[in-house]
């Protein structure tokens, strides 16, 4: 049996991945949530008086990262106002068992609960998206819908953050993924800390550079309520190898996951490379890349009853979306309900 | 065509639907370039060419990196590091045929062979062996060899004096020699591996230096160059991928590294020496490979992601040259061990801080007091390596302490 590493004379209980420390369960108490807090101090996250919107799904992080952020406020009184907000996709027997958990959370640390739907916001649930795009692809429509609904949610709640769970291994094996896919404009910004979209409410990530592992952890000896079973739909294919090899990366030395996360901050892209530029969706109004949003693309597919529009490179999906407008009513789906009735 | 089931029905496998699935790939009738000839290879999954074009065509491929960048001058001497292998092969063969052309697309530098023996862990007479293998394969090319030892220049504190001959028996093969590096693998293959990378490319500078030679050539394939970035970064040397993996390596300010050979892949330099008769060294270059590091861990990973995802190396690659380092206002200072510039900080909060302070927190008694906005937490404002550096200078003296 290993003493904890601070020399309080307990018995160590886990040795820290990002350290190589070991630490009893009251030490690494102490030390994982002054991480956070010295992470947020230090990044300047929030202003004081601000109100904060914690993106909660029921899963350990963000259980873990609204329950640190309650206790931290009470600590330092950052003098921060909660509110969390759930997206709903609609996913029988995933969605709707984890918001009850999101419901357990609201009551435990006592902050008000705001539920976005994809039915109210987009007339579609993931199920009935399934059922028309099969089992493949069907994560592009999740994460494009879930990415605009948490930003109208942080808007309609009138936040001044919009805090997520992302922890360190997210950050890596998007690192990874994003130098695999050739993704220049997420590979500069993704490890960032604050994601400040033109006019839009700042995306802070405040544990950054937590271990997923810990983050486990913690949960498990605070005795957290989580939810902790995979979406029922299939896994993203791509992200999926980046996610193998980060764990095997994980396994030879467990510090890879910080290295990466510094590669990525001191990665920059050449001034001569062709990057988007942000601009606001012509349909919709949010922010994007294209003239037209993927959340509009996406569901004008689905409307339209070609639920792979939007499926594949931008480029592409440009050149049909150009064919689109030429035949028709310029892909208002006008002319299709005319033609069907 | 029909079988009968375990139940004794009998079905028609026709309708089963079996055969549709196989996916036939109708080969093409004419080479993709000169739609003449019958083509007899196949590039990239899909581009059919016949002999005469793909070789045409990879040799313009090797010309066309080298005359893009236009920093070689006429009587320029380059250093070309080999190492064996088709890829050694086929550069050399590049450089023979096309030194020797009679057209004005002649070349027109100097070449001169480096081998490099590292092989500590083959017998003396394996090693012996080698060297007159390539000592006697040079002389096809007519290229001059000269011989150097990396655990010499290691023994040696990395001097200038290190012996670099023509001729090979005067290399002294020790196998002892080997044990310090023997005992940095055991401790860590992935360290140990990239300290050996470091070394390596010194001691071509430094042989560059002696002969004076302003260019080196290293024979780095497309996949070579993608497994290193990704290498970099989980290292955490993200910031050195434009120098370690793009076409020119300008750390060292007399001597600059290029990598020709990075556009192609194995299969079109082993083909092109198929087609031009011409055999390849193949030598033991390295430890059996084992997942225990992170080098040969990635290697493996994109090869076999290459093999359902055809695009991954070049995707790789041109991300790669995209990249550019963060510069300070000042020069960035240079870090002693890789000599590359050390990182600036460009945000609030680094991963280097969040590090160190995560580590003084699990192991100090009392809370870090002090004002947690200023205080740096055993950063060091002054470092002389870069963040990967900083690890390798404490395992190399870890592991030199305890021979000790």
């Amino acid at each position: 049996m290993s003493e904890c590493s601070r020399k309080c004379g307990s018995t160590a209980v886990l040795k820290r991945p990002k350290t190589g420390d070991k630490l009893c369960k009251e030490c690494f108490f102490e030390a994982f949530e002054n991480e956070i807090h010295f992470t947020i101090t230090r990044a300047k996250l929030f202003r004081p008086g601000s109100t904060v919107a914690v993106a909660a799904s029921g899963g350990k992080d963000s259980t873990v990262l609204a329950y640190v952020l309650k206790e931290l406020n009470r600590k330092y009184k950052y003098n921060l106002k909660f509110i969390l907000l759930s997206i709903d996709e609609g996913i029988t027997g995933y969605r709707d068992d984890s918001l009850e958990t999101v419901k357990q959370n609201r009551d435990d640390y006592e902050m008000p609960l705001k539920i976005m739907s994809y039915k109210d916001l987009y007339g579609w649930t993931m199920d009935e998206i399934v059922t028309e795009i099969g089992r493949k692809n069907n994560c592009t429509f999740c994460g494009v819908f879930r990415r605009q609904a948490l930003d109208r949610g942080a808007h309609l709640l009138k936040v001044d953050y919009l805090a997520t769970g992302h922890n360190a291994d997210d950050i890596a094996e998007t690192v990874l993924m994003n130098i695999l896919r050739g993704d220049l404009a997420r590979l500069s910004r993704c490890t960032s800390i604050i994601t400040d979209s033109a006019d839009g409410i700042p995306r802070v990530k405040p544990l950054k550079y937590a271990y997923e592992k810990e983050i486990v952890m913690y949960a498990y000896f605070k005795k957290l309520v989580y939810f902790s079973t995979e979406c029922i739909f299939s896994p993203n294919a791509y992200r999926g190898h980046a996610r193998v090899l980060l764990k095997d990366l994980e396994k030879i030395n467990p510090s890879i996951i910080m290295n990466i996360i510094h590669s990525g901050e001191s990665i920059k892209v050449n001034e001569t490379s062709k990057m988007p530029t942000l601009q606001n969706c012509t349909r919709c109004g949010y922010v994007s890349s294209q003239d037209i949003c993927k959340a509009c693309i996406l569901l004008e597919g689905l409307n339209t009853g070609e639920p792979k529009l939007g499926i594949g490179k931008s480029s592409k999906v440009k050149k049909s979306l150009e064919n689109r407008a030429k035949t028709c009513c310029g892909g208002t789906s006008q002319c299709n309900s005319l033609s069907s009735t | 065509m029909c079988s009968v089931n375990d139940a004794g029905d009998i079905e028609d496998l026709n309708n089963t639907g079996l055969l549709s699935n196989f996916k036939y790939k109708v080969l093409a009738e004419k080479c993709n370039k000169c739609k003449d000839e019958k083509p007899c290879v196949i590039l990239r999954k899909k581009d059919a060419y016949c002999k005469s074009c793909f070789l045409t065509s990879t040799v313009h491929k090797f010309k066309a990196l080298l005359g893009k960048h236009k920093l070689i001058k006429d009587g320029d001497k380059v250093l070309v590091y080999y190492h064996g292998g088709h890829s050694g092969t086929a550069l050399l063969h590049f450089l023979r045929t096309n030194l020797d052309l009679n057209s004005p697309k002649k070349l027109r530098f100097i070449p001169v062979c480096l081998f490099i023996e590292k092989h500590y862990f083959l017998s003396r007479e394996e090693r012996i062996d080698n060297l007159r293998r390539i000592f006697n394969y040079m002389r096809t090319f007519d290229i001059p060899i000269y011989f150097t030892s990396l655990t010499d220049y290691c023994k040696n504190g990395f001097s200038e004096n290190t012996l670099l001959t023509k001729n090979f028996e005067e290399l002294e093969l020790d196998n002892k020699e080997g044990e310090f590096m023997k005992d940095l693998f055991e401790k860590s293959e992935s360290l140990a591996n990239d300290v050996q990378t470091i070394n390596i490319r010194k001691l071509l500078i430094s042989c560059a230096k002696k002969l004076k030679c302003k260019f080196i050539f290293t024979p780095e394939l497309a996949t070579d160059i993608a497994s290193q970035l990704l290498v970099n970064t989980a290292l955490g040397r993200g910031s050195h991928i434009p120098l370690d993996t793009g076409f020119c390596d300008t750390r060292n300010e007399h001597v600059t590294i290029l990598r020709p050979l990075r556009v192609f892949d194995i299969k079109e330099l082993a083909l092109y020496n198929h087609f031009c008769n011409l055999d390849a060294i193949m030598l033991q270059t390295d430890l059996p490979k084992s997942q225990k590091s992170i080098q040969n861990l990635i290697e493996n990973f994109v090869i076999d992601l290459q093999t359902n995802f055809p695009a991954t190396v070049t995707t790789v690659l041109k991300t790669g040259d995209k990249l550019s380092m963060k510069k300070n206002k000042n020069e960035n200072r240079i870090c002693y061990i890789c000599q590359s510039p050390i990182e600036v900080a460009c945000q609030q909060l680094t991963t280097d801080e969040a590090i160190k302070y995560s580590h003084q927190i699990s192991t100090q008694p009392e809370l870090v007091g002090g004002d947690i906005l200023k205080d740096n937490f055993g950063t060091v404002i002054d470092t002389k390596t870069c963040f990967s550096c900083s690890r390798i200078e404490q395992f190399l003296i870890s592991t030199s302490t305890e021979k000790v």
